[in-house]
């Protein structure tokens, strides 16, 4: 009784993950280590930083790893190239159907964690069906805001993206009165409400070295 | 004349207070370096606490470049009331101690003997400086290691290690020409006051007055570029992404001729007045 109770579920949870998804779990699945040069450039209006070089590793089943000379501002989510972080935590899916997005028709999915565990509580993907990748992703984070995320491809048959644009939502900077430096100026009422505002980190990943399964 | 600044300089290499000064900066330098080595990095956790929710950082802030712009910044007041203090004393000590008259007793100008002051006053304030730009990177280096910069300069900007280094630069050699404008105007409070202890509280004056007449905002053209209180911060320009030339060669060369007329005012007045 047991047994047939786990294959009962075990069936249920299958079902609850969207064939196309799967697809795309599954080929980026086989990626079992990849390393790449990155190059990211902010655009957030009370930002000025010069495009920043750094490398990124990732080794299956561990954390992706970014070292730099330089100081860099890494957004939180983006570079799970593999989607492990959002698919860590049991989740269910919910096609919404096909959409066009720039030009391209592509299937909407809705991702919700069955769990606590997750750090987001709902995350929507746009997945091109035909070459099995990934165009976009909008996933609200329980702690750090809405990252809207757009992949760019060398070619169809691409496995990870060349490009990366994240979107996120940025709060003005709090400025230490001890700070000194002209214009620093502190209007108390707008530190106070810290409005938050939209910016963006480009990401142009290159010399790939991907080993598959 | 090379002779009489020969003079002032060996005068000054022999005064005491000129070794008061050099300690000053030392001690000025080593307490922003303690200071930042102890809250620096809670002074970074708040001006980044807002990104750092939906960034991770990689890389350290905390480093000599940020140090020594932090030192840097020390021309918006310390050095200055260092420099103004000392400088004027090179004049207020020999009207104490009459050697005024005893050296114009000798065929010595009038003309002459301020003028070597004056100069004296410039190469002092170069050799401080020098020092302190000097004492700062190859402690800040030393101690705190290279890495990108960050300042608030309406928002925030990061400059790399390269660009960070050279921005400094300019901004020593551009801030040194506003030392020199509080060197040579101490000296000539120095010439109108003649005492010690006046000199220096109208000078502090003078400086605390500037600062305050800097952060007022005139909402005039002409005031930006002719006050003189606003001309006195051009080196705090090469820290906008965009460095503005155009409005630091503007304010740098008004800010020259202040000098020179601080100065000529001075000799004037010295040149002018009876030595009794």
């Amino acid at each position: 009784m047991l047994t047939g109770f786990f294959f009962l579920t075990a069936g249920l949870f299958a079902q609850q993950v969207d064939p196309g998804l799967n697809r795309l779990i599954e080929r980026l699945d086989s990626v079992t280590r990849f390393e790449a040069r990155i190059q990211m450039e902010v655009d957030i209006s009370f930002v000025t930083m010069p495009a920043k070089v750094a490398y990124v590793v990732y080794e299956k089943g561990g954390p992706v790893q970014i070292t730099s000379e330089d100081f860099v501002m890494i957004p939180k989510r983006g570079l799970d190239l593999t989607l492990q972080e959002l698919f860590r935590y049991p989740f269910m899916t919910l096609n919404l159907g096909v959409v066009d997005l720039n030009g391209k028709k592509c299937e909407q999915i809705k991702v919700i964690p069955t769990t606590d565990d997750a750090d987001y509580s709902i995350a929507t993907l746009w997945l091109d069906p035909g070459a099995v990748q990934i165009l976009k992703s909008q996933i609200s984070t329980k702690k750090n805001g809405v990252f809207d995320i757009r992949y760019g491809y060398a070619g169809p048959k691409e496995l990870l993206p060349s490009e990366i644009r994240v979107e996120l939502e940025v709060s003005g900077i709090k400025i230490p009165l001890r700070f000194l430096g002209k214009d620093a100026r502190i209007d108390r009422d707008k530190q106070k409400e810290q409005p938050q505002e939209k910016g963006a980190i480009i990401i142009e990943l290159s010399e790939y070295q991907i080993t598959r399964l | 004349m090379m002779n009489l600044l020969r003079i002032e300089l060996f005068k000054i290499y022999r005064q005491r207070k000129t070794y008061y000064a050099l300690a000053a900066v030392f001690v000025l330098e080593a307490f922003i370096m303690v200071s930042a080595y102890f809250q620096g990095r809670e002074f970074l956790n708040v001006l980044l606490e807002n990104l750092r929710e939906t960034f991770e950082f990689r890389g350290e802030l905390l480093n000599a470049n940020l140090i020594i712009y932090l030192v840097l910044n020390s021309f918006w007041f310390h050095i200055p009331l260092i420099l103004m203090i000392v400088v004027s004393g090179f004049l207020t000590s020999e009207y104490k101690d009459r050697t005024v008259e005893a050296t114009l007793l000798q065929p010595v100008s009038k003309f002459s003997f301020i003028l070597s002051k004056y100069l004296a006053a410039l190469v002092f304030t170069l050799f401080i400086l020098l020092v302190l730009v000097a004492s700062t990177f190859a402690l800040a280096y030393g101690m705190f290691g290279k890495g990108d910069l960050v300042v608030f300069m309406d928002g925030l900007s990061f400059f790399q290690t390269a660009e960070s280094l050279e921005r400094l630069l300019l901004a020593f050699l551009a801030g040194s020409l506003t030392m020199v404008f509080y060197a040579t105007v101490s000296l000539t409070l120095a010439v109108l006051l003649q005492e010690a202890t006046i000199t220096w509280i109208v000078a502090a004056l003078f400086l605390i007055g500037t600062t305050l007449l800097l952060r007022l905002d005139f909402d005039s053209d002409a005031m930006e570029s002719f006050f003189f209180p606003k001309l006195v911060d051009s080196w705090q320009y090469f820290f906008y992404p965009e460095i503005p030339y155009g409005v630091i060669w503007k304010k740098q060369a008004v800010l020259l001729l202040y000098t020179l007329i601080a100065g000529g005012i001075g000799v004037r007045i010295f040149q002018k007045r009876d030595i009794t």
